[in-house]
């Protein structure tokens, strides 16, 4: 197993060069850089200071240059320093990383909360009405872009119970009530299409384990149907949906970009688009590797949770 | 507020003229400022119904409010409809001060660092101008007022003298001297420090101790800007040993001013909090234990924060917003230095031909902007800001006046009498360029051009404004710059690297530079008129359209407030809560 973890992780390293050259291309092909933005409008800079301000950046390097530069950095755990507030990149990712943490995990949970009893029942249920009706309301919630989700949210709870969306974050520690009101929404939010990828996740492949012969022995055994679902069918139907559920956080982390500037979160999808914004290179550049790494370790974690959940796994 | 109350106050607002609303108040600081003021045009008479502004340059004790009812008798353009407006209502309500007590702010950009020499963006400088001193601050009229400078004497055109005052203390409880004074400038220059604003202190030749409050600035060649320059929030006096304990004065930790507030504590995107230095100079001053500035990006949620009781004061940027607000919330309408302007690109055919630019100037109708992009609250402006002590009338550019007779008769002189297209460019990040756009669109039309708009990413169109210049027209914001030379030299002198307009005339050139050199106050009045009476109405190079208002909703337990039109909110130094 060890062996196997190793050689993932070996294997992801070209990935994540190449991610890291594609976003360091990208971040310099958008017109305007950090030092345009750092005048804004009204600074009263030559064109020579201009340069100046420039070379003292590095801009004024070789693009290939600026790459390696910044790259040995990062191996060697430096992600440089952010040029719109001049505190170190990491500093400012892992200042945003619980609420995005938070987030992810709360629509995760949400998600799975309403997504397995509802494939469940749809399973069970197969051709009945209660089917058709969860398929439909999980294709309407698929189809359903998270941003207009949140922002239909915070019209209807605002409108009906009066009931604004908390103006400024306040952290779990701080005041755990607060703070669970103002990730409720974005959570919902966030988790609707995600359940609705559980939900038929769980349906098919519970209808796949209904059909095996196992379970016409459990049943034949004469055990309940209660028992012959949850202790037989369920254990086996939720291995697929594990991986999608994995995935699924993976994109999560991916997706909370725009549902924090809707519910005007300060997690590190914020941060993203305030960087790009200002054309804060560093910044950006240590995002989408962070929100990579991340991707490429929870994939890790779901294929050793694989061989852990059924023993026939084996990584060899 | 019903829009007939709207309509008279407009009316009200611009009879009379750059003397509106907020700079009422200045005079009102005036009065009280004594010693402080440096400059002082003698208008007081028409002043004062605002009795709730504390004076903030008289150290000595807290400034009681002023009675209001001797005032009102005095300025027959305001007391019809007093009381139908939120503000005066409260203000008249005023008792003593009282201190004590947290003000929660809603803004709506995160700061980017604390450095006050670094910082470019009024997200970072509203937040450290409660924590820096500066030698000079500007007042509501945009007049120069002494701060940490206790007088200064001009001892010829390249010599400045200073004595600070003697009784300031940094936050450490460090003494303030001229020590201080002379590093700050001398780093604010460094060129190793590459900071964008070098441009106003460059022309520093030397700076020169005499003592521990006198310092004397030697300049290497006449510079008249220079003095108005240092009152703006950026060149603030800083700590050295900061500096070199720190490397930079970004991080809350290296924030060590003379201030009347400490910052204390920034969570990133999240708040910043500032307590009340209690060795503060200003004696009694502030009133505030604590401001706890939040970050609210959203307007909604701004809007929301008021609503729940979660925000003291917050910044609005929709009118109808604010007009909605206005039903349960005191909003204090506040007349800024914003300015929305057309940029026209000089480098370009048609608009190479100052003719053209002229037959433009003629064809738009201002009103139609401020009615459009900010429902009437707005004021037409030239190239200064109203409040501007050098600004122009409107009424003296005849271009205000539309005119498409002679718009099409100037065309035909150039040969476009058939019309021709332009390419706008605005970016979305201001909606009001993007109406402004519009409306430029539509009235453009009656003289056969036509305008295709293009919506540019903010960041994309800074570039373009500065490098990639393919646009006709460019839509922007400009705010304060302190002195009339900011306002003109960098836009529109042939060599200035910040001419966007691509505008190169000789004529202007001179009178540019003139402007710089010229020392005796009367004298550059006078060029500066010409250059603002030319520049609306023969180069044409930019359509300044108006002058917005900016609007603060806040709760009514919120007294002594007001934006100074710098773009300034270090009036919550006077502000108190009441229980």
């Amino acid at each position: 197993m060890t062996a196997y973890i190793a050689r993932r992780l070996v294997q992801a390293i070209p990935v994540l060069i190449g991610i890291s050259i594609v976003v360091f291309g990208m971040t310099r092909l958008i017109p305007g850089d950090a030092v345009d933005m750092m005048i804004g409008i009204e600074g009263q800079v030559s064109d020579e200071q201009r340069q100046e301000m420039r070379a003292l950046f590095g801009f004024d390097q070789p693009l290939h240059i600026q790459y390696l530069n910044w790259a040995q950095g990062v191996v060697t755990g430096n992600m440089g320093i952010s040029m719109r507030t001049s505190q170190p990149v990491d500093y400012e990712i892992a200042n945003r990383l619980p609420v995005t943490l938070q987030l992810t995990f709360l629509s995760m949970f949400f998600a799975v909360l309403i997504a397995i009893p509802l494939g469940i029942i749809a399973a069970i249920k197969s051709g009945s009405r209660t089917e058709a009706g969860v398929q439909s309301v999980s294709l309407l919630a698929l189809a359903t872009p998270n941003f207009f989700l949140g922002t239909l949210l915070i019209l209807f709870t605002s409108r009906t119970f009066g009931w604004f969306p908390s103006a400024s974050y306040v952290s779990f520690t701080d005041d755990p009530w607060r703070n669970m009101q103002i990730f409720i929404l974005p959570s919902i939010a966030l988790g609707a299409a995600i359940s609705a990828i559980i939900t038929r996740m769980t349906r098919s492949s519970m209808l796949e384990i209904l059909g095996r012969e196992y379970v016409t022995t459990a049943r034949a055994k004469g055990l309940s149907e209660r028992v012959v679902i949850s202790r037989h069918a369920l254990k086996n139907a939720l291995i697929p949906v594990i991986t999608v559920v994995g995935v699924q956080t993976g994109q999560l982390l991916g997706g909370v970009i725009i549902i924090e500037e809707v519910f005007n979160l300060p997690g590190i999808g914020r941060l993203a688009v305030q960087s790009i914004e200002r054309r804060d290179y560093p910044v950006i550049q240590g995002v989408v590797l962070f929100v990579a790494v991340a991707f490429v370790l929870i994939n890790l974690l779901v294929d050793v949770l694989y061989a852990y959940l059924d023993p026939r796994i084996r990584y060899n | 507020m019903t829009f007939d109350d709207l309509d008279t106050r407009l009316s009200k607002t611009l009879s009379v003229g750059r003397f509106g609303k907020t700079t009422r108040r200045g005079f009102l600081k005036l009065v009280g400022a004594g010693t402080g003021t440096v400059a002082f045009s003698g208008l007081l008479a028409a002043c004062g119904d605002e009795p709730d502004v504390d004076d903030d340059d008289d150290e000595e004790e807290p400034a009681a409010p002023a009675d209001d009812s001797d005032d009102v008798a005095d300025e027959p353009v305001d007391d019809a409809d007093d009381a139908a407006d939120h503000e005066d209502d409260d203000e008249v309500a005023d008792g003593e001060p009282q201190y004590g007590g947290t003000i929660r702010v809603g803004f709506d950009t995160s700061p980017e660092g604390f450095d006050p020499h670094a910082a470019t963006n009024f997200a970072s400088l509203n937040i450290f101008e409660h924590v820096y001193d500066t030698m000079f601050e500007f007042d509501g009229d945009l007049e120069l007022v002494n701060s940490l400078c206790e007088s200064f004497e001009v001892v010829d055109e390249v010599t400045y003298q200073f004595e600070i005052r003697e009784d300031v203390l940094f936050h450490d409880g460090k003494e303030l001297t001229a020590e201080d004074v002379k590093y700050s400038f001398e780093r604010m220059i460094d060129p190793d420090n590459a900071f964008p604003r070098v441009e106003w202190f460059g022309r520093l030749e030397s700076i020169e101790i005499d003592g521990d409050y006198t310092c004397t600035f030697v300049l290497e060649e006449p510079f008249a800007p220079f003095i108005n320059f240092m009152g703006i929030q950026n060149s603030a006096i800083v700590d050295q040993n900061m500096v070199e304990e720190h490397g930079d004065l970004m991080s809350v930790e290296s924030a060590n001013g003379t201030g009347p507030f400490r910052l204390v504590s920034y969570q990133a995107d999240q708040e910043a909090r500032l307590e009340a230095f209690e060795d503060h100079w200003r004696e009694g001053l502030p009133y505030l234990d604590e401001i706890q500035w939040m970050i609210q990006s959203d307007e909604s949620s701004r809007v929301a924060a008021i609503r729940a009781d979660e925000a003291d004061i917050v910044r609005v940027f929709d009118v109808q917003n604010a007009q909605v607000l206005e039903e349960e919330f005191t909003v204090h309408q506040e007349s800024i230095t914003s300015r929305a302007l057309s940029i026209l690109n000089c480098r370009r055919e048609p608009l190479d031909d100052p003719r053209v630019r002229q037959a433009i100037a003629y064809a738009i109708d201002r009103q139609g902007f401020i009615d459009a992009a900010m429902f009437g609250e707005a004021e037409p402006v030239g190239f200064l800001p109203l409040a501007d002590p050098y600004a122009v009338s409107v009424d003296e550019f005849d271009t205000y006046t539309q005119d498409i007779d002679r718009a099409m008769e100037l065309l035909e002189e150039a040969g476009y009498e058939d019309g021709f297209d332009l390419h706008l460019v605005a970016s979305p990040q201001y909606a009001m360029d993007v109406s402004n756009a519009e409306v430029l669109q539509s009235q453009l039309q009656q003289i056969n051009v036509n305008v295709e708009i293009e919506q540019l990413e903010w960041g994309t169109l800074l570039n373009a404004m500065r490098e990639d210049r393919d646009w006709d027209i460019l839509n922007i914001i400009l705010t304060f710059q302190g002195d009339p030379d900011g306002y003109t030299y960098q836009y529109f002198h042939s060599d200035s690297g910040e001419n966007h307009p691509g505008i190169s005339e000789p004529e202007l050139d001179e009178l540019l530079e003139q402007g710089r050199q010229t020392v005796d106050e009367d004298e550059r009045m006078e060029i500066y008129e010409e250059i603002q009476k030319r520049l609306s109405d023969e180069w044409v190079p930019k359509l300044p359209l108006f002058s917005y208002y900016q609007n603060f909703p806040a709760q009514d337990r919120v007294h002594g407030w007001w934006m100074v039109p710098t773009i300034s909110y270090r009036s919550l130094r006077d502000v108190w809560l009441e229980d």
